[in-house]
């Protein structure tokens, strides 16, 4: 992959490097690999293909060009460690993004098959099959049933 | 000329109900609806993307959603938004058929608490309505209730799961009440709906059909009738003769263009936002203030049930994402006035099952206690099959200043000035809802959570509208009778949630329709001397 060295160059390899990085900050690998992370899923590539392209494309630039002040670099070029650096120091900025991307990326990772199946969550549409529910314990309602009417007569 | 009997505008939860029952009388019904036959087949239930579909298609905010059936509401003066759903079925295709009725006491609030008004009806006339709808509705429940007088019709009740049973063991340590909820689902085959299996998708229609909502109940049998039901169609207006009479409506076809339809009586049924917004509309030299308004009592009133939501984090997997969204148990240790809690009337705690993960991961990020970043995954699996939750469902008394009024720019895709809303929560309420938020969080503890959290209240949470057309005996303080008939326009009949004189504590539809069924019976014992008007 060729990364340009402009910081805030917009071509397709730019932007997802710069947007692996920010959905690893977000929901990276389980620590032990077994459930995946945002990366995993390939999810820069759905998302910059998305009818929000154009906004997350809007987000990347002015991430990129609040790091190139700091790091002459864009945020995709950064360390693992600059990266949390840089989100410490910066976390309203931080939080504009996590405010605009963390639901578009949450819906993209809660719906995938993959990460239901790691989760151990039944990754099949709910109908036809439906779930099996315990039905409770009726026994428990006795205290509630001797104290009596506690409803309001009216006359 | 085309004249029909009866001309329902509404095909709604009360539109349906009265479709159904004078139909059966032999009377010849037009029903005009805006929204469309929805198909369960395209419910979100049956696919793959059935969390994030209940964000856009099928948001509970038609400003949100903002489908071709639907028109936009200015709520931006409302701490709480406003929800509905304008389809055949209206809001019952969304609504989680939690199905409580009033209380006795709620009819006679004034009586008991020196507040608001009384109704000009009791429960017990209201009572075999609620029976007849309970039959045609299908509702699941479970006789013995200490909180309700004995209601008999119903099917077994749904199944609680581990959550239902760890916060009833917390109910049984406080000593309060708590019963299965009331529940408009089927738990057996009725007629030939099949019972229901869980999908647990109820708040996006349910595609088993096992939630009563009247797309599968009240209309099939009503089309049978001969109803007939003109989806796509939005009414403008409803047009007075000029005797000052009902005479039909004026509405836009799916095609746009804009035709009228006659009829002997004009049932209007399009909830507590949409018919006070219809009669404002429908102004003419008779009636220069909007139709049936003479009292200035259309709009106002407004009451929305401001709800609390509870939540507890528990450290046992409660499953509690499982099984029917709003309907699990429900307590009424707080329905009845007892002074001594600072405030009149009172709540019911409505418990709900967990939402997906989808919605659980939005929910515990936006309260940042899910972190991003490699935190992630812990703070997702603390939470999600962990957390219990319920929802405080308030009485709000009515206020003249809390209304609906035509907003002066805002229109629907007709042209058709939307509504506007004004809405404040009163004192009595807040207390209320502070002391529901309160012992919301003490339940929760007593069923073991090792964490709580409350809020309220909730914006999203409109979805009873009533008050806004009030029934009373007095013409100047309220807009129709005790049959629903407007004390202006003999053969104008109003039979939705706009004609509650309060609101209760309840969630509203079992007492729309009870009321609906009732004002049906009027106009077919009264039809022919208002036909012969």
């Amino acid at each position: 992959m060729i990364h340009h060295v402009d910081p805030l160059c917009q071509c397709q390899s730019c932007s997802y490097t710069t947007l692996n990085a920010i959905l690893d900050e977000l929901i990276p690998a389980c620590h032990d690999n077994t459930i995946p992370g945002l990366v995993d899923l390939n999810a820069s590539k759905t998302l910059l293909t998305s009818q929000k392209s154009e906004l997350i494309l809007k987000q990347l630039l002015d991430l990129n060009q609040l790091v190139k002040n700091e790091y002459q670099m864009s945020f995709g070029m950064l360390t693992k460690s600059s990266r949390q650096e840089f989100i410490k120091e910066n976390a309203a900025q931080w939080k504009r993004i996590t405010d605009f991307l963390g639901p578009i990326a949450l819906m993209l990772y809660f719906e995938n098959p993959e990460v239901l199946d790691a989760l151990g969550i039944d990754s099949r549409p709910p109908f036809p099959r439906g779930h099996a529910v315990e039905q409770g314990n009726w026994d428990l309602l006795e205290p509630v049933y001797l104290r009596g009417q506690i409803y309001k007569e009216v006359t | 000329m085309e004249k029909v009997d009866v001309l329902i505008v509404g095909a709604g939860a009360s539109g349906a109900a009265v479709a159904w029952r004078l139909s059966d009388a032999g009377l010849r019904v037009v029903c005009l609806e805006q929204g469309e036959y929805p198909d369960p087949k395209n419910y979100p239930g049956a696919g793959y993307h059935w969390e994030s579909r209940k964000l856009d298609q099928f948001n509970v905010s038609p400003n949100i959603r903002k489908l071709p059936a639907d028109y936009p509401i200015n709520d931006s003066d409302s701490p709480i938004a406003i929800a509905n759903y304008n389809a055949v079925g209206g809001s019952t295709i969304l609504y989680s058929g939690h199905f409580p009725r009033l209380h006795p006491s709620d009819f006679k609030v004034k009586s008991l608490d020196g507040v608001a008004d009384d109704w000009p009806i009791s429960y017990e006339e209201l009572e075999p309505y609620f029976s007849i709808n309970d039959k045609m509705m299908g509702v699941s429940g479970l006789v013995g209730d200490p909180a309700y007088p004995p209601i008999q019709t119903l099917l077994p009740p749904i199944d609680i799961g581990r959550m239902g049973e760890m916060l009833g063991k917390g109910f049984n340590k406080l000593g309060w009440h708590w019963w299965p909820a009331y529940s408009a689902i089927i738990t057996r085959r009725h007629g030939n709906r099949e019972a229901c299996i869980n999908v647990g998708t109820c708040n996006t229609g349910c595609p088993q059909g096992a939630k009563s909502s009247v797309d599968v109940t009240y209309w099939p049998i009503a089309l049978r009738n001969g109803v007939e039901l003109r989806t796509n169609c939005r009414v403008k207006e409803i047009l007075v003769d000029d005797d000052g009479y009902a005479a039909g409506a004026r509405y836009f076809c799916a095609s746009g263009e804009l035709l009228e339809v006659y009829a002997s009586i004009v049932v209007v049924a399009c909830n507590g936002i949409g018919t006070p917004r219809l009669l404002l509309n429908s102004r003419s030299d008779r009636f220069p203030n909007g139709l049936a308004n003479t009292s200035d009592m259309v709009g106002r009133n407004l009451m929305l049930h401001p709800c609390g939501y509870v939540e507890g984090v528990f450290s046992d997997a409660l499953d509690a994402h499982l099984g029917p969204q709003g309907c699990c148990i429900l307590s009424q240790e707080f329905y009845e006035t007892n002074v001594a809690r600072g405030f009149l009337r009172g709540y019911t705690m409505q418990v709900l099952r967990a939402p997906g993960p989808l919605e659980s991961a939005l929910a515990g990020v936006a309260r940042r206690e899910i972190p991003w970043g490699a935190a992630f995954h812990n703070g997702f699996s603390k939470r999600f099959l962990h957390t219990a939750n319920l929802a405080i469902v308030t009485e709000d008394l009515p206020d003249p200043d809390n209304r609906v009024t035509l907003d002066p720019t805002l229109k629907d895709s007709n042209g058709i000035p939307s509504p506007r809303i004004n809405y404040r929560l009163g004192n009595n309420t807040k207390k209320m809802l502070s002391h529901g938020l309160s012992r919301g969080r003490e339940l929760m503890i007593a069923a073991g959570a090792k964490k709580t959290f409350a809020f309220g209240p909730v914006r999203n949470t409109g979805w009873h509208l009533m008050g806004t057309a009030r029934m009373g005996t007095n013409p100047n303080t309220s807009v129709v009778n005790s049959k629903g008939q407007t004390h202006d326009v003999p053969n104008l009949f109003i039979v939705d949630s706009s004609i509650f004189v309060t609101a209760g504590g309840v969630n509203p539809a079992s007492t729309i329709q009870a009321l609906a069924l009732r004002i049906s019976d009027y106009i077919r014992s009264e039809a022919r001397q208002l036909f012969n008007k």
